[in-house]
C-alpha cells in the first residue's frame, strides 16, 4: 500500500461557510484566478464538444485542424496569463461548494 | 479553532471537543494541514466511528457548529455507517510512455486530446467493474482516475491484491488505506448542503 497526498484537496461545502474569496492582500491574484478560472470552464466545455464531434466524426480534416489549434492556442494562452499571476493550471479549478469544481 | 471531524458524543474521550447533541465535534488550534490530518488518522485509529473534514478546508469551530445542529439525525446515520471502517483509495493511471512528443498540429492535439478522454472514460469504467458501489473523485483527461471505497481495515489488504490481480494490463494500480472517511465524508457534505 502507498500513501497519498496527505494534503489532497477534498471538495469541502462546508467549507466555504467561512473560507474568505478575495483576499484584500492578493487581490489581483485572486481576481485573476477567477476570471481566468471561468475562461478555462468555457474553453473546457469547447474542448468536450470538439471531442464529441471527433468521435461522431462530423469533422473534415480542415475543421479538425483550425479547432484543434484554436483550442491548442486558446490553452497555451491561457496558462501563459495564468503563470503571469502566479497561478498554476490547477489553480484555475473553482471550487463551487455545493455543486462541485468548475473543471 | 478549527472543527476537525464528528464522532458520537460518548466516544469523544480525551479529543477536544464540543458536544451537541448525540454528536461530538473534535476540534483543534489553528495548525497546518498536517497537523489536521494528524488529528485525523489518530481519530479514525482511536474512536468506533469518524467523520472527518476536509483537513485542508476544515471550517471553523461556530460554523461547523451552526452547520451541524439541523443535520444530527443524518450525521448520526453516517457514522452508524462508517462504524468499523476505513476508506481505501484507489487509483489507476494509464501506462502512456508509448506518447509520442507534444503535438505541433491542432489535428495531433486534437485527437490526442480525444484519446485522452477516451482513457479518461476506460478508465472509470474499469473502477466501476472492480469496485462496484466506489465513490469515483472528480478528475480530468490525462489525470490519474481515483475512488475511494469504505471496508473494514482487517480486508484491505486482501481487496488490494484482488485489485492488482484484476487490473487490466497497461494500468498501474496504486492502493492506500486505511484512511480517515475523507471522500465519503466530501460526498456526504455536499448532498447536505445542497441549495434548495
Amino acid at each position: 500500500m502507498t500513501a497519498p497526498d496527505p494534503t489532497q484537496d477534498w471538495p469541502s461545502p462546508l467549507a466555504e461557510i467561512s473560507r474568505l474569496k478575495i483576499d484584500p492582500e492578493r487581490v489581483e491574484q485572486d481576481m485573476a484566478r477567477l476570471v481566468l478560472g471561468l475562461m478555462e470552464f468555457l474553453r473546457k466545455l469547447m474542448e468536450l464538444q470538439a471531442v464529441r464531434r471527433m468521435d461522431a466524426g462530423s469533422l473534415t480534416p480542415e475543421e479538425e485542424e483550425r479547432l484543434g489549434l484554436t483550442l491548442m492556442r486558446a490553452e497555451e494562452a491561457l496558462h501563459r496569463l495564468a503563470a503571469q499571476f502566479g497561478l498554476q493550471p490547477g489553480d484555475l479549478s473553482l471550487d463551487l461548494g455545493p455543486l462541485g469544481r468548475s473543471v | 479553532m478549527i472543527a476537525v471531524g464528528l464522532c458520537r458524543a460518548e466516544e469523544a474521550g480525551e479529543f477536544d471537543h464540543v458536544q451537541t447533541g448525540p454528536l461530538a465535534l473534535l476540534w483543534q488550534p489553528d495548525g497546518t494541514d498536517t497537523d489536521r490530518l494528524d488529528r485525523c488518522l489518530a481519530a479514525q485509529e482511536q474512536l468506533g466511528a469518524f467523520l472527518p473534514f476536509s483537513p485542508r478546508q476544515a471550517p471553523k469551530l461556530a460554523a461547523a457548529c451552526d452547520w451541524i445542529r439541523p443535520r444530527i439525525a443524518a450525521l448520526s446515520a453516517a457514522l452508524d455507517d462508517l462504524a468499523g471502517q476505513g476508506e481505501m483509495l484507489v487509483t489507476l493511471q494509464p501506462d502512456t510512455t508509448g506518447s509520442g512528443p507534444p503535438s505541433s498540429s491542432g489535428r495531433d492535439w486534437l485527437r490526442e486530446r480525444t484519446l485522452q478522454h477516451a482513457r479518461l472514460r476506460a478508465m472509470q469504467d474499469c473502477l466501476r467493474d472492480l469496485l462496484p458501489g466506489a465513490h469515483l473523485l472528480p478528475t480530468s483527461p490525462g489525470a490519474p482516475v481515483e475512488a475511494t471505497v469504505l471496508l473494514p481495515p482487517d480486508l484491505m489488504h486482501s481487496h488490494a491484491r484482488t485489485l492488482h490481480a484484476a487490473c487490466p494490463e497497461g494500468v498501474d494500480c496504486r492502493v492506500s488505506g486505511p484512511w480517515p472517511a475523507f471522500g465519503y465524508a466530501a460526498a456526504l457534505t455536499a448532498r447536505l448542503t445542497e441549495p434548495t
